[in-house]
């Protein structure tokens, strides 16, 4: 390739540097820290070896298998293993993320255009700045290496030798550069910037997934996976180099691959035109109501699937939960408070729990969607037409509602579905939906909250989230840490009783119930009194 | 019914800013009324009001004669806005939201209206929205207003994205939705955008209107622009009654200034006591007029 394709790269390189040292700073040193500190806990959690031993059986269930990967070395299960075991798999993928995430940044996608327009009109060559981003890509991999070889070998500890340490290193580093990489590929080919974020991260999921499939089945599909190829380097245990080997010669195919295309590229275009090939019907919006769903529409989807998914996981586990709690006090302490009932019923009654606090994220993302559509003005086009307030506010509200309502049924049906042969000699169907739905007062008390200060001041918003935040946290680990009772009680979570174990609260659902209205309407009142676009 | 729109010393406060201070304004139907204004004297503000999207801390304001706080809706019914930053849906298209515009307006449209605007405007409706440019937001937003058949159309800044041959586009549908009998109010901060479509003009400032009336009335504010050369000394004219801006240029022995309408007579007779070797005697621009009256 000609030399001017690359004038001026050393400028660009500097010119990114220095506007993000500082980020890329932080992130080197951020998973440092993730690293060393795990390293250091896991020492502290598990100082023998009898005890590691059972983790390392514990670890070999298929779901924790799906979720972080095989187990090497469970025979002499040493510091090393844990770490490689417990934290390597997720090190990867948010590394993976954070390069894609910067690659895509900086580089030409059609929106941005008028910044890159400016940038390339400097005499700098039409490759330089994709090579610059290769530069500091593998700088920036290079220094987590060197980051993390000093780290753990700082750490001292028997299992952590260098050579691991360098394996360790490199396998992240190798994450982000091939992440990266394929990023600039899929950039050169397409001009739009999600569709190249959706297709970076798809791989990501898609690999994560493929090697959750080969590792459950313990096959070489997960080989097809480049974070499986990695996770197979048993790093602390045999030390294989093998993969970070191939991961790399691919790479620096990746890398010449983008840099042959970019030659060819206009500035802010792909080299796959789309324009016409996505044709999707067109959507129909003929009420408010069809407005708040169409542009919510794939968050509530992932939100649903995500419930799903989470009342699986946690019914999965149902089964083996002697086990578990047998090897794990704070868990056992967590679970099992007021034990007079059998272990799984408890254990569902915490999960029930944590689910109702979870489905308040989405409900509260959802509703304030009403205040999203006003703070960027896109609402002025909806309230200009003849559509009352009263119309508006219900449009959002009602199908918010309804969509917690489906996030407690899709976790409700998941947990049933994988922990019914266990529980359900303890607990019937119906009395299980009705402990589940037992939180749903809950859930609308913080949806009409909200409403209450979108009503007032919707900048006042946030203080919603931190009741949300004291509410959760007293109540997943209040008693944890041993808070009186009257403090405990503060948090509505706590004033709803353990269906059936307890008798059903009807007087507390009132109460929380009267609340959610009398906030509900009160902040529609205010919401019809108020300037509209006033911020 | 008198006016279509009507506002008496309308007050709007932000806090302890006065943002409108006694806005008066009066529409009438079948009129194209421009409303002008630098930045910040409160176009968007009014507007605003009369949408019914900010309650007003004082005054009366009205369209079709219903409240704009307390009947909003029926006045929605009747009209058409266009906002001054089109926001769009990032995941819709343009002709999506061209149709749910004009479905949530309830109004029925004309399909082969629509084909025309989305002709003329070259918009191609088939793009996300959040691949448009402003001017092309802008488009989405006029076309639904255009293709609303309302009896108002109320517009900020209509064309502040839009290129000249765009905005010639515009102007001619402004003309043919006056054809139809029907009203507009157009904000802008520049004159030539409005001289060409407009018959009335509301000039504000500073939350006030400060002058309102037919373009060609307004005219007759204009100040006269005065050179007068002469070999006499003209020093004392620029402390006369009624000189304005007084300036001599020692290379052309000539002074330059301006006076009121209101005052010309006096100053010509002023000027007679002098011997003069030229005297340029012009009326200023429209566009001279506005920069007056954006300075003081
Ligand atoms: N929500 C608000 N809070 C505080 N001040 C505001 C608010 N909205 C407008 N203002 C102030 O009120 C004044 C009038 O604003 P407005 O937006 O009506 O001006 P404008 O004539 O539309 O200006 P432009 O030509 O820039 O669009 C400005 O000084 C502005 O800063
Ligand atoms: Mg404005």
């Amino acid at each position: 390739m000609k030399k001017q394709y690359f004038a001026n790269t050393g400028n660009c390189v500097q010119f990114i540097l220095r506007q993000y040292k500082f980020l890329l700073l932080i992130f080197v040193l951020s998973i440092l820290a993730f690293t060393i500190f795990s390293a250091q806990s896991y020492l502290e959690l598990y100082p023998d070896a009898i005890e590691r031993q059972l983790i390392a059986e514990t670890m070999k269930n298929p779901s924790l298998v799906a979720m972080l990967g095989p187990v090497y070395g469970s025979e002499n299960y040493t510091i090393g293993a844990v770490l490689s075991n417990q934290s390597l798999l997720i090190t990867i993928v948010v590394v993976a993320i954070f390069n894609v995430l910067f690659v895509v940044k900086h580089l030409d996608y059609n929106e941005n255009m008028s910044i890159s327009e400016l940038f390339n009109s400097f005499p700098i060559g039409r490759s330089a700045k994709l090579l610059a981003l290769i530069i500091i890509i593998f700088i920036l991999n290079f220094l987590l290496i060197l980051g993390l070889v000093i780290g753990l070998l700082v750490l001292g500890i028997d299992s952590i030798d260098f050579n691991g340490s360098i394996l360790y290193g490199s396998i992240l580093a190798l994450s982000g550069f091939f992440f990266g990489s394929l990023t600039m590929v899929i950039s050169q080919l397409f001009s739009n910037k999600r569709l190249v974020m959706g297709l970076s991260f798809g791989y990501i999921g898609f690999s994560y997934l493929l090697r959750a499939v080969g590792d459950i089945q313990n096959n070489v599909v997960s080989y097809l996976s480049p974070i499986g190829l990695l996770q197979k380097s048993q790093v602390f245990v045999k030390n294989y180099w093998y993969s970070c080997i191939i991961i790399l010669v691919i790479t620096i195919i990746l890398i010449l691959l983008a840099l042959f295309l970019s030659k060819e590229k206009d500035l802010g275009s792909g080299l796959i035109k789309l324009n016409g090939f996505v044709k999707r019907k067109n959507i129909i919006i003929k009420s408010p109501v069809g407005l708040a769903l169409q542009i919510q529409k794939s968050t509530l989807i992932v939100w649903l699937i995500v419930m799903i998914i989470l009342g699986f996981s946690y019914g999965s586990i149902v089964g083996d939960l002697g086990v578990y709690l047998e090897d794990n006090n704070f868990l056992r302490d967590f679970f099992v408070n007021s034990g007079d009932s059998s272990i799984e019923l408890e254990y569902t009654f915490v999960v029930i729990k944590l689910m109702a606090i979870l489905g308040i994220v989405p409900a509260l993302l959802s509703i304030i969607g009403i205040w999203r559509e006003e703070k960027s003005f896109r609402l002025e086009h909806i309230i200009a037409k003849p559509i009352s307030r009263l119309k508006l506010f219900y449009s959002f509200t009602i199908p918010s509602c309804i969509f917690s309502l489906l996030n407690q049924l899709c976790f409700a049906g998941g947990y049933w579905y994988s922990a019914n042969e266990y529980i359900s000699s303890t607990i019937s169907l119906s009395d299980f939906m009705v402990a589940v739905m037992s939180y749903f007062p809950a859930i609308l008390f913080f949806i009409s909250l909200s409403l209450l200060f979108i009503g007032i001041k919707p900048n006042l918003l946030i203080v919603n989230w931190l009741i949300y935040g004291v509410f959760s946290f007293l109540t997943i680990f209040g008693q944890a840490l041993g808070w009186s009772e009257d403090v405990l009680n503060i948090s509505i979570f706590n004033q709803i009783a353990r269906y059936p174990v307890e008798d059903f609260n009807f007087q507390n659902m009132y109460i929380i119930l009267s609340c959610a209205i009398i906030f509900n309407v009160i902040g529609f009142l205010f919401y019809r009194k108020r300037d509209l676009f006033n911020q | 019914m008198s006016y279509l729109v009507k506002m008496e010393n309308v007050k709007k406060t932000f806090g302890n800013f006065n943002a409108l201070d006694g806005i008066n304004l009066n529409v009438n139907p079948g009129e194209i009324h421009g409303f002008i204004g630098p930045n910040g004297a409160g176009k968007t503000t009014t507007i605003r009001i009369l949408l019914g999207f900010y309650k007003a801390n004082g005054g009366k304001a009205s369209v079709f004669d219903y409240d704009c706080w307390k009947d909003s809706i029926k006045i929605h019914q009747k009209i058409s806005y266009v906002p001054g930053d089109v926001m769009l849906w990032g995941n819709l298209t343009g002709g999506e939201v061209i149709d749910m515009l004009s479905n949530l307006g309830r109004r029925k449209i004309s399909e082969k209206k629509k084909n025309r605007l989305i002709d003329n405007f070259n918009l191609d409706i088939n793009k996300k929205c959040r691949n448009y440019s402003k001017g092309n937001r802008q488009k989405v937003a006029l076309i639904s207003a255009f293709l609303s058949d309302a009896e108002l159309l109320i517009l900020d800044e209509p064309t502040s994205g839009l290129d000249p041959l765009m905005e010639q586009v515009f102007q001619e549908f402004v003309l043919e939705t006056k054809q139809q009998g029907k009203s507009i109010l157009l904000s802008s901060h520049i004159l030539s955008e409005v001289e060409k479509t407009c018959d009335v003009v509301s000039i504000i400032k500073e939350g006030k209107v400060i002058e309102s009336g037919e373009l060609s009335k307004l005219r007759h504010l204009t100040r006269m622009n005065f050179i007068v050369h002469s070999k006499e000394n003209l020093g004392k004219l620029s402390d006369s009654k009624g000189v304005i801006n007084y300036s001599f240029d020692e290379q052309t022995k000539s002074a330059t200034f301006q006076v009121e309408p209101s005052n010309v007579n006096a100053v010509l007779a002023l000027l007679s006591n002098y011997k003069l070797d030229n005297l340029e005697v012009y009326p200023q621009t429209l566009e001279d007029l506005f920069l007056n009256y954006y300075e003081n």
